[in-house]
């Protein structure tokens, strides 16, 4: 899950807290947060702003950085190498839930992972968390 | 006075008049007047149309029809003094001209000889410039060395392949290294467009298929965020919503940031559909459960050992694993005490309001 998607679930666990409440609490500018939560490319280089969050959230600094690395532009090129080459790719959900399959579409927002003698699963590529 | 001037006077006609008349310029009709020049056969032939008279009457008699013969050579005229060639005004009330600016050299046909073409001497080829043999500026090193850096390869390299400094290359030569290097450094982003920074992807797969789903009646089972499972044929959705029949005939919105994944499970009759999913076997991993209507807890339980339930991959290790674990139960707890309510799971704050209390229908 990229730290954009991340954000906002964590935002949603926290009652729906918006960046303006997060900006009077943690002094991170509200449009650092709305930046992080829009973008598609590895962002968040910040480290001290990330360590605020983290704080605000209660979370470790370790988790923000690790989804950091899994930006949204990352997975499309995981997809695009399965999609071409063939292969099943198996994406790790927030629900918990491992789902695998080769690639039958994708967008911005959803995955078709194609299942033999079923119809498709289509996942939300908010939900994925790793992929491998 | 010859037979021209006379035929004009007898006519009434001013110079300009016959001029307008015979299209000839004044000055040389004047011309012909006072035998400054023969009158060629054409403007003879002008000049009787426009006087009403036989060509024969304009050509003097000793001219023949051609009118190009010889003439006898005009009678020198006495040069009258200067004030009087500048003042002196012609019968016909124009001004007359100065003698010396009244001699005109010929002109190209009009009478004048054509000039005579004979071969022209070949000229004599130019010896050819020895080509200016200028160095390569600094401008196309540094671009032989940007493009290089952007094809891939180092200094050396470029070095290696040029075969010599390239301070030394000429201009044309630094001119094709740098096409060289820019068609390769080219061809690397081609292949680089599938890289993370500059991959681009479509943005209508999901609503095309959910459009196509929704006309063919396909009934499908949302798995959420927090493990509820939702089925219902698809009535509508927008880029943040899926609307559904729901097993009561109410509609269910189904916010699609909390939804995981959903896939189709049939058509026709909803309930028949889960009925049949109920007894069927060999569902993969996360397969459906049938909705009944019942809230599962916020944080279902991993289907894959080494995912954290709330999602957290592996990778903080296992002891933090359980650790999770541990402190998820404790939230559970604590959400689940009286007074408290358990925070939704997978609530937007984007599109706000339904967090919590009454859904009315609405899955977070």
């Amino acid at each position: 899950m990229s730290l954009s998607d991340h954000m906002k679930l964590l935002r949603a666990r926290h009652g729906g807290v918006t960046p303006l409440e997060m900006q009077e609490v943690t002094g991170v500018p509200m449009h650092e947060v709305n930046l992080i939560e829009m973008k598609h490319r590895r962002i968040g280089e910040d480290d001290e702003m990330l360590g605020k969050l983290a704080a605000y959230f209660s979370v470790p600094l370790e988790q923000l950085q690790w989804h950091r690395e899994r930006y949204r532009k990352k997975l499309t090129a995981a997809l695009y190498e399965r999609q071409d080459g063939g292969e099943p790719i198996t994406l790790k959900l927030e629900s918990g839930h491992q789902l695998s399959g080769p690639v039958s579409w994708f967008d911005r927002t959803a995955v078709a992972l194609a299942q033999e003698g079923q119809e498709p699963i289509v996942v939300e590529r908010h939900a994925v968390v790793d992929w491998e | 006075m010859n037979k021209l001037r006379s035929l004009r006077e007898k006519k009434g006609l001013t110079l300009g008049q016959l001029s307008a008349r015979a299209s000839i310029p004044s000055r040389l009709i004047n011309d012909y007047e006072i035998g400054q020049q023969l009158i060629p056969l054409p403007h003879a032939k002008l000049l009787a149309k426009a006087l009403w008279v036989k060509v024969e009457d304009i050509l003097p008699p000793a001219n023949p029809p051609a009118g190009i013969a010889t003439p006898p050579p005009a009678p020198p005229r006495p040069t009258p003094p200067a004030e009087q060639q500048m003042a002196a005004p012609l019968e016909d009330g124009h001004q007359a001209m100065p003698q010396e600016q009244r001699s005109y050299p010929p002109r190209p046909g009009w009478g004048s000889p054509p000039k005579p073409r004979g071969a022209k001497p070949p000229r004599p080829l130019k010896p050819k410039p020895e080509p200016i043999i200028l160095p390569a500026t600094e401008g196309q090193v540094q671009e032989i060395m940007r493009q290089g850096h952007r094809a891939g390869l180092s200094e050396e390299e470029i070095a290696a392949e040029v075969g010599k400094p390239l301070t030394e290359l000429d201009r044309m030569q630094a001119r094709e290294w740098i096409r060289n290097m820019r068609e390769r450094a080219a061809g690397l982003s081609e292949e680089a467009k599938k890289s993370p920074a500059t991959t681009r992807l479509p943005d209508d797969r999901e609503p095309e298929y959910l459009t196509a789903q929704q006309k063919a009646g396909a009934i499908f089972s949302f798995t959420m965020f927090d493990g509820q499972i939702f089925t219902g044929q698809i009535k509508e959705y927008t880029p943040y919503t899926i609307v559904i029949d729901g097993d009561d005939g109410n509609d269910v919105v189904l916010r699609k940031l909390a939804i995981a994944y959903y896939q189709r499970v049939g058509t026709g009759n909803p309930l028949a559909v889960l009925a049949a999913a109920e007894h069927s076997e060999g569902h993969h991993d996360g397969e459906l459960a049938p909705h009944k209507g019942e809230v599962a807890p916020p944080h279902a339980p991993a289907a894959v050992a080494g995912l954290a339930d709330d999602g957290e991959p592996g990778v903080y290790g296992s002891d933090e694993h359980a650790l999770r674990q541990e402190e998820d139960a404790r939230r559970d707890d604590v959400a689940d005490a009286p007074g408290e309510e358990p925070l939704p799971a997978t609530a937007s704050p984007d599109m706000g309001g339904h967090q919590g209390g009454s859904n009315d229908g609405v899955a977070l």
